[in-house]
């Protein structure tokens, strides 16, 4: 597709922002991801297909969509056996019995599965916040915080309304890319303006000669 | 009779040595507003460009980068945070105003222990052999009057194994994007310059020097004349910009 690189890198800054600024509320695990700071997780989501690299940092995580170096670990397999993977009382058991494929150090991975599996945020809150607190904040937060812990196993409504979630993070909220309607209004313009430049011309190229001639 | 070497400044032909002041009469009149014209010409865009050239760039904790044409600085500013206080960041640019906005715009930001400032031209770098890890370019390369000497310099400064990245626009690979792109770069970009900066013959060369500028292959290629390997590139946006990415042997 022809603008996929850009967006994908739009859509890895957009949920680095949200993670970051949400996990700005739990200390305890980013107190956890610093210890793992330095390595670099290759997450190749098969179905759907999604590949970026999570590098957990001192002061949050990093997305990436690019890295060429050595990786901690390479884990490939559908987002639902990722979820799964997630959610385990017992990742070892889970990689062992699942069917995500993993090449390089396991400790590492069941580390950070550990962290991710107790994420505890207030998603409520940081919602409300940003809605600009009141009433009307707290019904909306609560109703997208509700889909968004119930999101954390990712059924197929939280991944649809984390889509939409992102896709609009990308658009209205980070300003990280025009939506498709206001580039194709955009282009639309560009379009007309060009071929109003050109009637322009040629009207003056008309006058130009007909004040020649006389 | 001696003839001067010509050279291209947008469309028009100029003596060679004339290019570089012109080039400078462009950056001293659109530095002060340069990253508001960033941000307005490309919606936003090039800061996710920029980023996914920080991911290809790999650079990591103590490294030693040199990032051309670096003017307001926003590459150096998230180097400056990758190397850490063992590594090291120059700034460069061949304009002094530019310089001073980024080097403003980075002391204002806290950023000043890592971090020095060079005005250089990138056709002769003033630094010693196998000295860096890392070299940036970011639309800037269209700018150097000599893009084949500009390339060995920056060869010769790199440590073998150094990566060198080139960011710039590029030729679309859609003919409707690129019918587009140039209804835009030629009817909307002058018009924004002239009401943002007063300005709007340097957003006309800067026009007409991304049409000038070598397309992706003849990119790749040049690089590879002048030394580096395992070059490759990465369209971005259809085309519009590519990352072109090289190694020192």
């Amino acid at each position: 597709m022809i603008l996929l690189p850009t967006i994908h890198t739009a859509g890895l800054a957009a949920l680095e922002k949200a993670v970051n600024a949400a996990l700005q509320f739990d200390p305890a695990t980013l107190q956890a991801l610093r210890d793992l700071d330095g390595q670099i997780f290759h997450i190749e989501i098969t179905s759907p297909q999604v590949d970026f690299y999570l590098c957990p940092q001192r002061q949050g995580i990093a997305l990436k969509g690019y890295f060429d170096g050595e990786v901690t670990s390479h884990l490939s397999g559908s987002a639902n056996e990722f979820l799964q993977l997630i959610s385990a009382d017992d990742a070892a058991s889970a990689l062992i019995n699942g069917n995500i494929s993993l090449t390089g150090n396991s400790s590492s991975l069941i580390q950070l599965q550990g962290i991710l599996k107790h994420l505890d945020i207030d998603w409520e809150a940081i919602i409300s916040s940003s809605l600009g607190g009141g009433s009307f904040a707290d019904m909306a937060a609560h109703s997208l915080g509700d889909t968004l812990r119930n999101g954390l196993k990712f059924g197929r409504q939280a991944r649809t309304n984390l889509r939409r979630q992102t896709s609009d993070f990308i658009i209205e909220e980070g300003r990280l890319s025009p939506g498709k309607d206001e580039l194709e209004d955009f282009y639309s313009q560009v379009s007309q303006l060009d071929n109003d430049s050109q009637r322009l011309e040629a009207k003056i190229a008309r006058l130009a000669a007909k004040l020649a001639t006389q | 009779m001696s003839e001067e070497k010509q050279t291209h400044f947008g469309f028009k032909t100029v003596n060679s040595n004339d290019k570089a002041g012109l080039v400078a009469g462009v950056f001293h009149s659109v530095a002060a507003k340069y990253d508001l014209m960033n941000d307005l010409m490309s919606g936003g865009v090039h800061r996710l460009w920029k980023r996914f050239t920080i991911e290809v760039s790999g650079v990591r904790r103590g490294q030693r980068v040199l990032d051309i044409a670096g003017g307001t600085g926003d590459l150096a500013a998230k180097f400056s945070r990758l190397v850490g206080s063992e590594g090291q960041v120059v700034l460069a640019d061949i304009n002094d105003s530019m310089l001073y906005v980024g080097r403003d715009k980075l002391i204002d930001s806290g950023i000043c222990d890592n971090v020095s400032y060079i005005q250089c031209d990138a056709q002769y770098l003033p630094f010693p052999d196998n000295y860096f890890d890392c070299i940036t370019i970011a639309f800037g390369l269209r700018n150097v009057t000599d893009k084949a000497l500009a390339l060995r310099s920056m060869l010769r400064v790199l440590k073998p194994g150094g990566r060198l990245l080139v960011l710039e626009f590029s030729k679309p690979n859609n003919e409707l994007l690129s019918k587009a792109y140039d209804a835009y770069s030629f009817n909307i970009l002058p018009k924004m310059g002239k009401l943002i900066t007063n300005d709007a013959d340097s957003y006309q060369y800067l026009a007409e020097s991304i049409r000038m500028h070598p397309d992706q292959e003849s990119m790749k290629e040049m690089m590879d004349d002048a030394g580096f390997t395992m070059t490759e590139y990465f369209n971005m946006t259809g085309g519009v910009v590519a990352l072109h990415k090289g190694v020192k042997p």
